[in-house]
Parts: C-alpha cells; sequence; structure tokens
C-alpha cells in the first residue's frame, strides 16, 4: 500500500462534503481509474490521494515522496513560450532533479513517448495532442513513482486522445511499476486500467476490478437511434419487456446476453419502423460496461436524461 | 538542504523568466521606451520653467532618478501580469503542486524581475549624458544595490498583489488606482516636503526611498541626506514584501489556481 485514505472528508464550501471516504488503499503498481460523471468527486478524490487538498488532515498517509510523484491536470501546464525542452529541463530542475538525471531522462522519454523530434519546437506552435504528450512527458520527466492524471484529455478531439492514451500506454510498458491513477468520464479511454473506482455525490459507490466488469459484460450490445427515445423505450418495455437504456437523447442502448437474443430483438424492432432510424450492433465493450455502470449508480440520485449530456460518446 | 533546494528552484525560476525575456523583444522596447518618454517629454519640457529650491540640480536631473523609479515600477507590474498569466493558463499550478520550496518560487521569479530591471537600467543610464549627468561619478554599487533592493520590494508587493487579485483588469484598476499615483508622489517627479501628510506618506512609500537612493547614486552632493535611513526602510520593506508573495503562493491551493 502506498497511499491510503481513512475516515476522509473534503469539503469545498464549509457544510457541503465534497468527498467523503471511509477507507481507500492505492497500491503500487496499480493502474486505477477514478469514474463518475461531472461534479461526481473523482478530481477531489485524486487531488485527495496526491495530497494536493487543503484539508489538514491527517487521515492521509503516504509513503511516497513527493518528489516522486506527478500529476498531469485537465488543461497543459508547460510556458507556450518556451520550447518542449526548455519545459522539461524547468520542471525537471524544479523537482530537484540533477543535470545528468535531466539529461538522462529527456533522451529516455522523448524517445519512449515519440516525440524527439517535437524538442525544440516552441510549445505554443504545437497541435493540442502533442503538447499533451510534452505534458506527459513532463510529468515522466521526474521518475515518477505515482502519476496522476486529472482528465488528461479533455477538449482533444478524438485522434488527439488516441495519441495521449497511446503515449502513456509506451510509459507503461516502460515503466511497468509506475502507478497510475486517472480521473476520467471517457469510458472508451480507459483500457489501460485493472481498477475502476466509481463515484457519485463525493462517495465511493464501487471499488471493482477489471476482471469483474469484463465479467459482467453482456454478449452484445444494441443501439438504437431514434426520433423519440421516451415513447420507443416505453413501447419495448411494455410490448416486448426489452429494457433499453437512455443513451443520448437520440439513442437507447439495449444489451443481450445472446446472438439468438440480439437477433430476437432485431426482429421486434423491425415492427417499430417509424421509431426506428438505425440500429447497431456490436460486442459489448469495456466502454459500454462503464457507462452502464454509471447510469445505474446515477440512478437513485438524478434521472438520466440529465446525464446523457454529461456522458460522452461510447467508442466500439 | 532546504536552503540549497530553495537556491535550485529560484535558479531554475530564474533563467525560465530570462528566457522568456530574451523571446519578448517587444516587452523590452515597451519597458524602455516608456520611462525615456516620460523623462523626455516631461523632463526637456519643465526644465527650462521649473526650479528646484534647495537643490544642486535642474529638474531634467531631478525628473532622471524618478524615470528610473518609473522603469523599476512598470518592469514589475508587467511581471507580475505575466503571473496572472501563469495561473491562467495553469503553469503556476504545476509549479506550486511540485515539492518546490514557495520562498524559492517568490526568489525566483523575483530574481527574474531584478534581472530585467538591471539591463534596462543600464540602457537608461545610456541617456544620462544628455541630462548632464556623469557616468563617471555614478556610485555604482550604491546603484545597483538601491536596483536590486528596490526591485526585490516593488515585485514582492505586485506579486502578491498580482496573485491575491488574481486578474489582469483588477490589477491593471490597482495599478491606475494606487501604484501610479505613489509613485507621483514619491518625489520622483517632484521634490516631497518631509513635513505634512505627504511626507508621513513618503516614509511608508517604497519608491520614495528608491527615487531617494537612485538619486544619490548617479548625482554628487545630490540633497540626499536621507539616503542611509531610506537604505535602511527600504531593506525592511524588501523582506517584508517578499514575506507577503511568498505567503501568497503559499496560500494558493490547486484546486482553486
Amino acid at each position: 500500500m502506498i497511499i491510503s485514505l481513512n475516515n476522509y472528508t473534503f469539503e469545498y464550501l464549509a457544510g457541503t462534503k465534497a468527498l467523503s471516504v471511509d477507507s481507500f488503499r492505492l497500491h503500487r503498481g496499480e493502474k486505477l481509474a477514478l469514474v463518475g460523471r461531472n461534479g461526481s468527486g473523482k478530481s477531489t478524490l485524486l487531488l485527495a490521494l496526491a495530497g494536493l487538498l487543503d484539508d489538514r488532515s491527517t487521515s492521509r498517509s503516504c509513503a511516497i515522496a513527493r518528489e516522486k510523484q506527478s500529476l498531469v491536470f485537465q488543461s497543459v501546464c508547460l510556458d507556450k513560450k518556451l520550447t518542449v525542452e526548455e519545459n522539461l529541463n524547468l520542471f525537471a530542475k524544479v523537482w530537484g532533479l540533477s543535470k545528468v538525471e535531466i539529461n538522462r531522462n529527456l533522451v529516455e522519454i522523448s524517445e519512449t513517448l515519440k516525440m524527439t523530434d517535437l524538442l525544440k519546437r516552441n510549445v505554443g506552435s504545437l497541435s493540442g495532442g502533442q503538447q499533451r504528450r510534452a505534458d506527459l512527458a513532463r510529468a515522466l520527466m521526474i521518475e515518477p513513482e505515482v502519476i496522476f492524471l486529472d482528465e488528461p484529455t479533455g477538449g482533444l478531439d478524438v485522434i488527439a486522445q488516441r495519441e495521449f492514451w497511446s503515449a502513456l500506454g509506451k510509459a507503461q510498458q516502460k515503466y511497468p511499476d509506475l502507478t497510475i491513477v486517472c480521473a476520467s468520464h471517457h469510458g472508451n479511454e480507459l483500457n489501460l486500467f485493472e481498477r475502476f473506482v466509481f463515484l457519485e455525490k463525493g462517495l465511493i459507490q464501487l471499488d471493482v476490478s477489471r476482471e469483474s466488469l469484463v465479467g459482467e459484460a453482456h454478449h452484445e450490445t444494441i443501439e438504437i437511434s431514434t426520433p423519440n427515445c421516451s415513447q420507443l423505450q416505453e413501447v419495448l418495455k411494455k410490448k416486448l419487456n426489452i429494457d433499453a437504456i437512455l443513451l443520448f437523447d437520440d439513442k437507447l442502448m439495449s444489451h443481450s446476453n445472446s446472438a439468438a437474443e440480439t437477433i430476437e430483438k432485431m426482429k421486434a424492432l423491425t415492427d417499430f419502423e417509424t421509431l426506428v432510424e438505425s440500429v447497431t450492433v456490436r460486442r459489448t465493450s469495456l466502454a459500454d460496461v462503464i457507462l452502464k455502470k454509471l447510469l445505474d449508480l446515477s440512478a437513485p440520485f438524478e434521472n438520466h436524461e440529465s446525464l446523457s449530456s454529461a456522458l460522452t460518446e461510447v467508442a466500439p | 538542504m532546504t536552503s540549497l533546494r530553495t537556491f535550485k528552484v529560484a535558479h531554475a525560476l530564474w533563467q525560465r523568466d530570462t528566457l522568456r525575456f530574451r523571446k519578448e523583444r517587444s516587452r523590452w522596447i515597451g519597458l524602455v521606451s516608456q520611462p525615456l518618454m516620460f523623462w523626455g517629454l516631461i523632463g526637456f519640457g519643465l526644465n527650462s520653467v521649473v526650479s528646484l529650491p534647495e537643490a544642486s540640480e535642474n529638474y531634467l536631473q531631478f525628473f532622471y532618478s524618478g524615470s528610473l523609479v518609473m522603469c523599476v515600477l512598470f518592469t514589475t507590474l508587467f511581471g507580475s501580469i505575466s503571473l496572472i498569466e501563469d495561473a491562467q493558463s495553469g503553469f503556476l499550478r504545476a509549479i506550486i503542486a511540485s515539492p518546490a520550496p514557495k520562498l524559492g518560487i517568490a526568489l525566483g521569479k523575483v530574481a527574474g524581475l531584478i534581472t530585467l530591471v538591471i539591463v534596462q537600467l543600464i540602457i537608461l543610464l545610456a541617456f544620462a549624458p544628455l541630462a548632464d549627468l556623469s557616468l563617471t561619478s555614478v556610485n555604482w554599487l550604491q546603484f545597483v544595490i538601491t536596483a536590486v533592493v528596490g526591485t526585490a520590494t516593488l515585485a514582492g508587493i505586485n506579486l502578491g498583489a498580482a496573485l491575491l487579485i488574481n486578474s489582469v483588469q483588477g490589477f491593471h484598476a490597482v495599478m491606475g488606482l494606487i501604484l501610479f499615483p505613489l509613485w507621483i508622489i514619491s518625489g520622483a517627479m517632484f521634490p516631497i516636503p518631509s513635513e505634512g501628510a505627504l511626507g508621513a506618506l513618503s516614509a511608508f512609500n517604497p519608491m520614495s526611498h528608491i527615487a531617494t537612493l537612485f538619486r544619490f547614486s548617479l548625482i554628487p552632493g545630490a540633497s540626499v541626506s536621507t539616503a542611509p535611513l531610506s537604505f535602511g526602510i527600504l531593506l525592511i520593506q524588501a523582506t517584508l514584501s517578499l514575506w507577503f508573495a511568498t505567503a501568497m503562493i503559499s496560500n494558493r491551493r490547486v484546486q482553486s489556481v
């Protein structure tokens, strides 16, 4: 165990608990994803684990020196007027690395993240994806034992997001003992992770392993585009006893446990031509399971309609 | 060990600021030309119509020191605005989240501004002969010490205020409402009587002491008998302002940056 929280609470405003944790342990080498919708408390838990909340609390214990903890925030923290190399040098010096360590890490990390050609370029001249990669390099420069990522791909397009996760994947291969904690609501980004903590209203609702989540996965996922979600949802439930979850304003999602069940549902949907615009069938992904969990967990708190805007698309 | 760490952090941030200054040539031109323009327009304009009672220097020479104070003020002001930009861009957040001693962060910013001020003062000094000020009679040691301690004082105040206000517009308002008037009544533009409200105010106004000490270094025989006292007060103010900037950085939280 490297970081633990016991009876930990945090309030941004007096009287409003943003986070309340009875007991939480982070283990060395773990790849932990903190999942929840906006305002669920995942970033607060991430900052609490990083020891960056002004909590004056003694209920956090940490076995890793501050110098070995690194953070990647929602926005790029680099000085855009300096080159990537100048930035990496600067942050490594601020973290207390020696010149020899800086030179060694600069070569190693830029090669690992495939960004050697970017080193001499001003950060401001890089694309959003390249800037994020450079920011990840900054976090890795200090030889961290644990790295905290707070929604690191927010605002990036799909290609830039992939670039970032690919870079993190390479870093993970290079440094297998690196502990990674990531707060995200993008289910499709979390393939690297082994442990998933779901949060809602500042509380840990579920703490499960990847195996457990995948084990729960249905065989196939049917995505239905419709001009009238609520009507189709009602019809499917009443007439055919099919459960369909509201995914977006114009999309429903239903799961099947077998190919036969999928075929049966598809046949049933042909009876509602006016309500069904298109149907997509795919193998259920980890992102689908995460999304379903989020919807299930948030159901007691709020209706699904408000959720659909907070959640992102589910990639196949 | 901690002091070495503080020094290393300050050095890294000083390097960053000097690198940025080298890349931003337009900023240099603006910061040097503004005091020069003020000095030229006001100094030459009023030189023939203003005579200073009980002073050995003419108005052009008198106002030259005031222009140097303006250079220190503007440089520290705009340097502090860059700290607000750092906060808004996320750079400051990463620095605050680091294990760096907060004093090192403050010292690094102050050291960067001192370097910039010194370079600009050297450029401005090249124009001193236009006011019949001989560079050979300048007391260089006193001049440099004044520049360093004076810049540290104003930099500390401005950096702390920038973090407190946290908005470029708000900081501009403070600059217009408080700092610029304080410069005017610092003895930079006209002599301030030692008695009365202005005299009392100037005792607490760091720019008054900077102006006095610059005048003392530049003009042999200038009527500045209070120079040692000014230096003592400025030294105390520099320490307090550095503490203020460090406290503001320490109070800055990652979740609110």
